[in-house]
């Protein structure tokens, strides 16, 4: 390795050739080097103002107000004086709080492992099929895909509705149940069955689309070496395809855990179709109801960094199980 | 009427409302042998009749979200919903009264009414056009709503207009009953930048002239003098009946975080679905104590 630190993290490192050249000492290195130091990270400036100013400060807003007695009369200009841990001090002890966080958990779990299981399946099926269908299938995926979450929670309301929806209509006369006036959303277990449908289906396509756009990189000659030597379709994905395609699947695993333990809209305009508000609030609805909703901006707030924390927290112990993986 | 006043203070003048009002289908009550009812206890008895009479129907479309419909049975029976008293609001709805009020909601929730129970009460045309709905209790202006254009973005039953009659909630002891006055209040912002002009745009938008536009179009005038602008048609002496007695909910500045956290739509959603007043009350009070003290 070469004995100047500065050079392993520069970019030209990669190439060796030109790592013997420029190591050479000489006039033209040292006025290229600040350059192109600076090139890389000048890239990241436009973003990263964006990022700045669009999530940083109301981020750093958010944690401000959670150490703050907020509540309406704040937002109208009254003084909001710090009182330390007092509202994570009631978020942690409200058992209400638990009883959502487990909620999200476990709508997250189920949701994600779904997504990923049919969104695979799905790309898997996109590289099988000819030309013609496959672009029927995009189409119909893009259409999904590019769906606004609430109208397609709307939409998917009409379908479940109670006494005029298509689900009850077709259960009843073409199964022969009686689900005339079935309600689908007033018990929590069958609310979050059509809640986890409209997520679900809203998520698939971004996974089936990534995963197959990674597929076609897998090289043709590795799997059918693997395929002479008589591995079966199972075989090949678990051992060829998975390994080449790690990390697309680990980023968008943490996606889709970061979307669904986050969910709003469909869960937020599921309830006022119907269902018990108390018995469905997922974190990211429950937020809403104690800061906009009920005006306790401060708890709220303690509410929305307990879930950055937890969700930042996952994410970045995937992250680091991978860059483990990958380095023995 | 109190709008607009908080602590004996005035805040903000009122500018115009809207009553609930019952409409019904003539025929089917008439079929069922019913007249129109004078005190609440037939009202109910009426709406569980015109249920019995035609399976399938509603002889009172009430959604499970609907709270505003219920206001009435609380405070007809003598109940509150929050009362102040030594610096605190308490929360009334586990009080005898409103308990009783309440149960008498249950009984139209889940024997007069095929409404979903956890619906709310959006487009209640739709029922009454179809012909499941035989009556219900919705702001006058719903009257728009279903006689509304085959042709309209939400159409509705224009031909049904012969036979839709309406009448004013009746009270326990006869008379309309005190109904929930849904409307809005207006006043100068304490920040404005032109409070001169503002002020002089809101005596224009109380004035005769204005308010009397809001009469003419089925809405109730912010002022009393004006009650004839209303018109004479059925409907206009229903509104006028039921806006002398109508009421508002608690003037706390912390009640519309009441509406918002959804502990009302929840509590009538249960109390729809069967489920037992008293220990729902109790915990939908110790809800509202927490947020209206808070």
């Amino acid at each position: 390795m070469s004995p100047n630190p500065s050079l392993d993290i520069a970019p030209r490192d990669v190439d060796g050739d030109r790592r013997i050249a420029s190591s050479q000492p000489g006039r033209q290195r040292a006025v290229k080097k600040p350059r192109a130091q600076f090139t890389p990270y000048s890239l990241l400036i436009p973003a990263s103002a964006v990022l700045a100013a669009v999530i940083g400060w109301p981020l750093v807003q958010l944690v401000i107000m959670s150490f703050q007695e907020f509540g309406r009369a704040q937002v109208f200009g009254a003084p909001s004086p710090f009182i330390g841990f007092d509202n994570y001090v009631e978020v942690l002890t409200d058992q209400s709080f638990w009883l959502v966080m487990f909620r999200s958990f476990a709508f997250a779990a189920v949701c994600v492992t779904s997504t990923m299981v049919l969104g695979t399946l799905i790309a898997l099926l996109m590289s099988e099929l000819g030309k013609v269908m496959r672009l029927i299938l995009s189409i119909g995926l893009l259409l999904a895909w590019a769906m606004p979450a609430l109208t397609a929670t709307i939409v998917w309301g009409w379908m479940f509705d109670t006494s005029y929806g298509v689900v009850n209509y077709v259960l009843t006369r073409w199964f022969g149940l009686d689900y005339i006036g079935h309600s689908w959303l007033i018990e929590p277990l069958s609310f979050f069955f059509v809640a986890a449908l409209i997520v679900i289906w809203g998520a698939i396509p971004f996974v089936a689309f990534t995963v197959y756009a990674g597929l076609t990189q897998v090289p043709d000659e590795v799997l059918e070496a693997a395929q002479l030597d008589g591995a079966g379709a199972v075989q090949r994905f678990r051992l060829i395809i998975f390994p080449y395609l790690r990390s697309i699947f680990l980023v968008v695993f943490i996606l889709q855990i970061i979307w669904d333990l986050r969910v709003f809209t469909q869960i937020f305009a599921l309830q006022g179709i119907g269902g018990i508000k108390d018995q469905t609030s997922t974190l990211g609805v429950y937020i809403y109801q104690n800061s906009l909703g009920t005006g306790e901006y401060g708890t709220g707030g303690a509410i929305a960094v307990i879930t950055v924390i937890v969700i930042t927290a996952i994410s970045f112990y995937y992250v680091r199980q991978s860059v483990k993986e990958e380095e023995l | 009427m109190e709008a607009g006043s908080y602590d004996d203070k005035f805040y903000a003048a009122p500018l115009y409302s809207g009553s609930r009002l019952v409409f019904y289908k003539k025929d089917a009550l008439a079929a069922a042998g019913l007249s129109v009812p004078t005190t609440l206890d037939e009202y109910i008895s009426n709406g569980v009749a015109l249920a019995d009479a035609n399976p399938g129907a509603s002889g009172i479309w009430w959604p499970g979200q609907d709270w505003y419909n219920a206001l009435p049975f609380i405070w007809e029976n003598g109940g509150e919903v929050a009362t102040f008293e030594g610096g605190e609001w308490k929360s009334q709805f586990s009080s005898a009264e409103s308990i009783a009020g309440i149960e008498q909601v249950q009984e139209v929730m889940t024997d007069a009414s095929r409404a979903p129970k956890d619906a709310n009460e959006t487009n209640p045309q739709v029922g009454y056009c179809e012909g499941t709905t035989l009556q219900l209790s919705a702001p006058s202006w719903v009257k728009w709503s279903i006689l509304a254009p085959l042709d309209a973005e939400t159409p509705g039953c224009p031909d049904e207009e012969a036979n839709l009659g309406v009448y004013a909630m009746p009270g326990k002891d006869g008379g309309a009953a005190q109904v929930f006055a849904g409307g809005s209040n207006i006043a100068v912002s304490a920040k404005s930048a032109q409070p001169e002009l503002a002020k002089k745009a809101l005596a224009i938008i109380l004035s005769d002239e204005f308010q009397s536009i809001y009469g003419a179009n089925g809405l109730v005038p912010a002022k009393l003098s004006l009650a004839d602008t209303l018109g004479t048609d059925e409907v206009a002496v229903a509104i006028s009946e039921a806006a002398g007695a109508a009421r508002l909910t608690p003037a706390s500045p912390k009640w519309a975080d009441v509406e918002a956290s959804g502990a009302l739509t929840d509590f009538f959603v249960q109390v729809a679905q069967g489920g037992d007043v008293t220990s729902l009350a109790k915990d939908l009070d110790a809800k509202i104590d927490s947020i209206l003290n808070g």
